[in-house]
């Protein structure tokens, strides 16, 4: 038998008040009598022995009626097997600790250190005990032993993690460590705090095989306050400048409803500043600080907060790398767009930096387009034959390309020029009324990244009133999206080393909303990387990925573009070996450092704990209970319906009965007792 | 002990009478109308005077020649057949302050021995009080005009203080050193009413109405107990419980843990042989002794005196 909510048997101890009750009923002023001249000739024979309760009947009652209460409260799991004596009294257990970086909050670890050694040393001579250690991942730390002393100093070693919490991996592997045999109960017992971001959604949900019995160890019930830092953006402030911001997040507790303290920003170990920083419960709040040079060089950067309850979350580390912004020429930009500059002025590093350039003129339209990586047509009826052919030029020698389609028309030689280069042509207006909606995108292309999931809707949720039908679509084009008559709303090709993204809508707000929608931002700027062949780097990592080692270190290619070897030390100075294919799990909080073989340098990323980490909210036990036997008992029932598992629930209403019945066998005694009384 | 008949008062009912002194005079005129029909008359032989007949005079006393003369009803007096000294002594020992289902033992004996004296002084005998627990409290010598003070004094009778928390005996009754006083107070021989529960041996008991036998007073003892300490039940009682009972003795306050189920028979027999060796020893001594309870008519603890007291004339 075990219990869901084992807490709940501190309930029992309410016993305590009857037996004190009956206790102190007893204390009762003695009946007062004359003279015991002759009651004391009586006593040689009469006296007795006073009993220390009263109404001893009456208080086992009650005494039962309450321990059944916390028992059904604590919701025990009978098993069938176990009832019927037909499982052997040896047994096999497996001790899961947790070790995420939320134990590393107040005394956690030490008190499931605490926890497993009991677990270890309450084997009985001929038990077999095996002790696994989970965070996001689960390790056996011994093999299934009865020697205690391989498991007592496994414990003993254990210590927390920068990991996250997923309880899956660990029962998972708990269940196949303990196999199924005659005479022998098999039973994994949970340390955890159990953070309930192990079970959130999306994650694997855990359960056992059937047979294999669950306690669960909570070794903290009440989080404490915590400020977090969840993100870090860094985003391009002019041409030489780079704004840091964090987004903090704080979770209050009762002793602490507000944080408040300083946010500091370092940049190669360096302060550079810092905020005063007011942070409400349950909201995430965003601190920007003063604007930096742009590094020169990867610079490693790191946002902290003061310590708190969980200090495992309160830095974020992080590289800002010294490329350069990405250059964007708005052809024929007069008069210019305030949404298109506005959308381009900010952006995450390196950012964009937007210049006006000629519509007319080939020599000038090329001379504009030296120093760009992109170029924006927003209506390429301005552009002159000449200019459109240098801008075919421009794209062949590596460019890219974002075209809308404006009001003017294009010249039946501006549009043969065009079709030299470009996915299709824009051809004549098609007005919409009700508006034209977006739709029939290509899932998981770049352009669409930051839509992806809810995001979409923000997509969806566009109104076109004017576009233009692009026509004659070159056969290697990919239409990316279509509005909802079927006409092309964004088409991509290829030409030369360069790429044209052609949008059959404006980029003003005359024939859509979309300029000022919050899709607008993302959209362009995603336009304008894919189109400039940027590939965004992440600034930061979180543990538990696994990273190409290459490209996240930005290490230079190995000879001949072979795969080369990449030395990586984790922040513990661990080092790990790796061939051009292997990747990288982070594993710690800390940064990283990697070189190719050879190579003096060292790049290095930021890599911090799991944003779920930070939500130090915990689950029942009886819920990680239900959660991780309700697929074993169906399991079991199924394969054993002779003696099948008594699940918490339905023992708990037996008991739950019995209770009532005994409370009504009390009331009906005490009643008694007390008409009794009078009577006599 | 006969069983109470209808006519007498009940102890209760006079319970609720603060008035000592009317209770007396209600209980001993009570007593006196049932005297009409009794062989018990209490006459002198000496003529005093005549007096109007009065509704429930004896109408054996009218004098019948007056009448004739007259045409009147007239009774005749006569002097008091003893002038005697009569005295009743009190015991106020804690455990007189004892009753269940009834009235205090106390009370009673205040009301017994009002009555006696009002009885007594009716009877033209000089009355007087002693109130006693281990020594003499109260001592009002008797006389003919001393029956209001000893009714005040018996009224404002209490028992002694509680034992304090030491369980030290502070106020238990002994008889002989009160009533050795008694004896030696009484300058003249009488009659000595002695009421109390006579919780000691016997033969310290019967010691101390030694002492005042030899002093030559007759002596009447009044032994008053209520019901349920000479039944050892007190069912009902707060903390009383047939399987074990931790009782306090009123006088010294220790305390006993006892089983009265088992202790009952036990009690009883012993109360009994108490009883036996206090009758025998005091009858052996020519004292009256009367056991009474506290729910037996104080009027017919009078009758049991008035019988006493003429068989004790007739002996003469």
């Amino acid at each position: 038998m075990s219990f869901l909510a084992p807490l709940f048997l501190l309930g029992g101890l309410l016993v305590a008040v009857p037996i004190v009750l009956h206790l102190t009923r007893r204390r009762r002023e003695p009946v007062p009598f004359p003279s015991f001249l002759l009651l004391q000739l009586t006593s040689a024979t009469a006296r007795f022995k006073r009993r220390r309760f009263r109404n001893i009947p009456l208080l086992i009652l009650r005494c039962l009626a309450l321990l059944l209460l916390a028992a059904a409260f604590a919701e025990p799991v009978l098993r069938g097997g176990a009832l019927a004596g037909s499982e052997g009294t040896t047994l096999d257990r497996a001790v899961l600790v947790d070790r995420s970086l939320s134990m590393t909050v107040g005394n956690r670890m030490a008190a499931a250190r605490e926890a497993a050694q009991e677990e270890v040393s309450g084997l009985g001579r001929e038990d077999r005990g095996i002790v696994v250690a989970f965070d996001g991942r689960a390790a056996a730390l011994t093999e299934l032993t009865g020697d205690r002393g391989a498991l007592a100093p496994a414990v003993a070693n254990l210590s927390a993690g920068g990991g996250g919490t997923s309880y899956a991996p660990a029962l998972g592997l708990a269940g196949r460590l303990l196999p199924a045999s005659a005479g022998r109960r098999r039973e994994v017992v949970l340390i955890s705090d159990l953070q309930r971001s192990g079970f959130e959604d999306g994650r694997p949900q855990p359960s056992l095989p059937p047979g294999v019995e669950l306690r669960v160890r909570q070794v903290s019930v009440s989080p404490p306050a915590n400020a977090w830092i969840a993100d870090v953006t860094v985003v391009a402030e002019g041409r030489e400048q780079l704004m840091v911001s964090a987004e903090v997040g704080f979770a209050a507790s009762p002793a602490t409803p507000e944080w408040s303290g300083e946010i500091e920003l370092f940049l190669s170990g360096r302060s550079v500043d810092r905020k005063v920083l007011t942070a409400a419960a349950d909201r995430m709040t965003t601190v920007r600080f003063d604007p930096v040079l742009r590094p020169s060089e990867s610079l490693a950067a790191e946002v902290r907060l003061p310590g708190d309850g969980f200090p495992g979350d309160d830095r974020f580390r992080l590289v800002i790398h010294p490329e350069a912004a990405i250059r964007v020429a708005d052809l024929g930009g007069n008069p210019p767009s305030i949404y298109v500059s506005e959308a381009l002025g900010v952006g995450v590093a390196p950012g964009f930096l937007l210049d006006r350039a000629p519509a007319r003129g080939e020599a000038a339209v090329r001379g504009a387009l030296e120093e760009v990586q992109v170029a924006l047509v927003r209506d390429p009826g301005r552009l002159d034959p000449d200019a459109m052919r240098a801008l075919g030029d421009f794209v062949e020698a590596g460019g890219g390309l974002v075209m809308a389609t404006g009001p003017r028309r294009l010249s039946r030689a501006a549009s043969e020029a065009l079709a030299a280069f470009a996915p299709a042509v824009p051809e004549g207006f098609v007005d919409r009324d009700p508006a034209g909606r977006l739709g029939d995108l290509v899932p998981r292309h770049p352009v669409f990244e930051p839509f992806g999931g809810e995001g979409s809707a923000l997509l969806g949720a566009l109104a076109f009133f004017r576009y233009r039908i692009l026509s004659g679509i070159r056969p290697d084009a990919t239409v990316l999206a279509r509005f909802d008559d079927g006409q092309p709303a964004i088409v991509e090709s290829a030409w030369g080393e360069g790429r044209t993204l052609l949008f059959a809508s404006s980029l003003d707000a005359e024939w859509t909303d979309l300029p000022r929608r919050a899709a607008f931002v993302p959209l362009l700027h995603r336009m304008v990387e894919v189109a400039a062949g940027h590939e965004r780097i992440p600034i930061a990592y979180r543990v538990g990925e696994s990273v190409d080692p290459g490209a996240a270190f930005r290490l230079p290619s190995g000879r001949g573009g072979e795969a080369e070897e990449v030395l990586a030390d984790s922040p513990s100075g661990e080092r790990t070996v790796l061939d051009g294919t292997d990747a990288l799990r982070l594993a710690e909080p800390g940064f990283y450092r990697a070189r190719r073989p050879g190579a003096a340098e060292f790049r290095q990323i930021g890599v911090n704990p799991p944003l779920a980490e930070s939500d130090l909210r915990s689950l029942d036990a009886a819920e990680v209970r239900i959660a991780a036997v309700a697929a074993a008992e169906g399991e079991a029932a199924a394969a054993s319906p002779v003696a099948p598992d008594l699940p918490g629930r339905a023992a708990a209403w037996l008991l739950l009965a019995a209770f009532l019945l005994l409370l009504v066998s009390e009331a009906w005694a005490a009643n008694r007792t007390v008409a009794s009384r009078i009577a006599g | 002990m006969p069983a109470a008949e209808t006519r007498f008062i009940d102890p209760a009912a006079l319970a609720r009478i603060s008035n000592l002194s009317l209770v007396a005079k209600m209980v001993v005129q009570g007593f006196i109308s049932g005297l009409h029909r009794s062989t018990f008359l209490g006459r002198s032989i000496d003529f005093a005077e005549h007096r109007p007949y009065m509704p429930g005079d004896d109408i054996r006393r009218l004098d019948w020649r007056l009448f004739a003369r007259s045409d009147r009803f007239h009774v005749k007096e006569f002097e008091a057949d003893t002038n005697a000294n009569f005295l009743v002594a009190v015991d106020v020992s804690r455990s007189m302050d004892f009753g269940w289902r009834g009235i205090r033992k106390l009370d009673y004996a205040r009301f017994l021995a009002g009555s006696l004296a009002t009885f007594s002084r009716s009877q033209r005998d000089r009355v007087g009080l002693g109130i006693f627990d281990h020594e003499l409290r109260e001592f009002v010598p008797p006389s003919a005009r001393h029956l209001e003070t000893v009714l005040q004094h018996l009224a404002r009778a209490i028992p002694p203080p509680e034992p304090d928390a030491r369980g030290r005996r502070t106020a238990a009754s002994d008889l002989e050193p009160p009533l050795a006083q008694l004896g030696a107070a009484l300058g003249r021989r009488g009659l000595v009413a002695v009421v109390s529960d006579f919780y000691e041996p016997p033969e310290q008991v019967l010691a101390a109405f030694d002492r005042l036998r030899v002093a030559g007073h007759d002596i009447m003892a009044f032994h008053v107990l209520d019901p349920a300490e000479m039944d050892l039940d007190l069912d009902g009682v707060a903390g009383f419980e047939e399987s074990g009972t931790r009782f306090r003795d009123l006088e010294s306050g220790a305390l006993l843990d006892l089983s009265p189920t088992r202790a009952r028979e036990r009690y009883r027999e012993a109360m009994a042989e108490h009883t036996r060796a206090l009758r025998a020893g005091l009858v052996r001594r020519e004292v009256d002794y009367i056991l009474t309870d506290t729910r037996t008519p104080l009027d017919f603890a009078l009758f049991r005196y008035l019988s006493e007291r003429e068989g004790r004339r007739r002996r003469r």
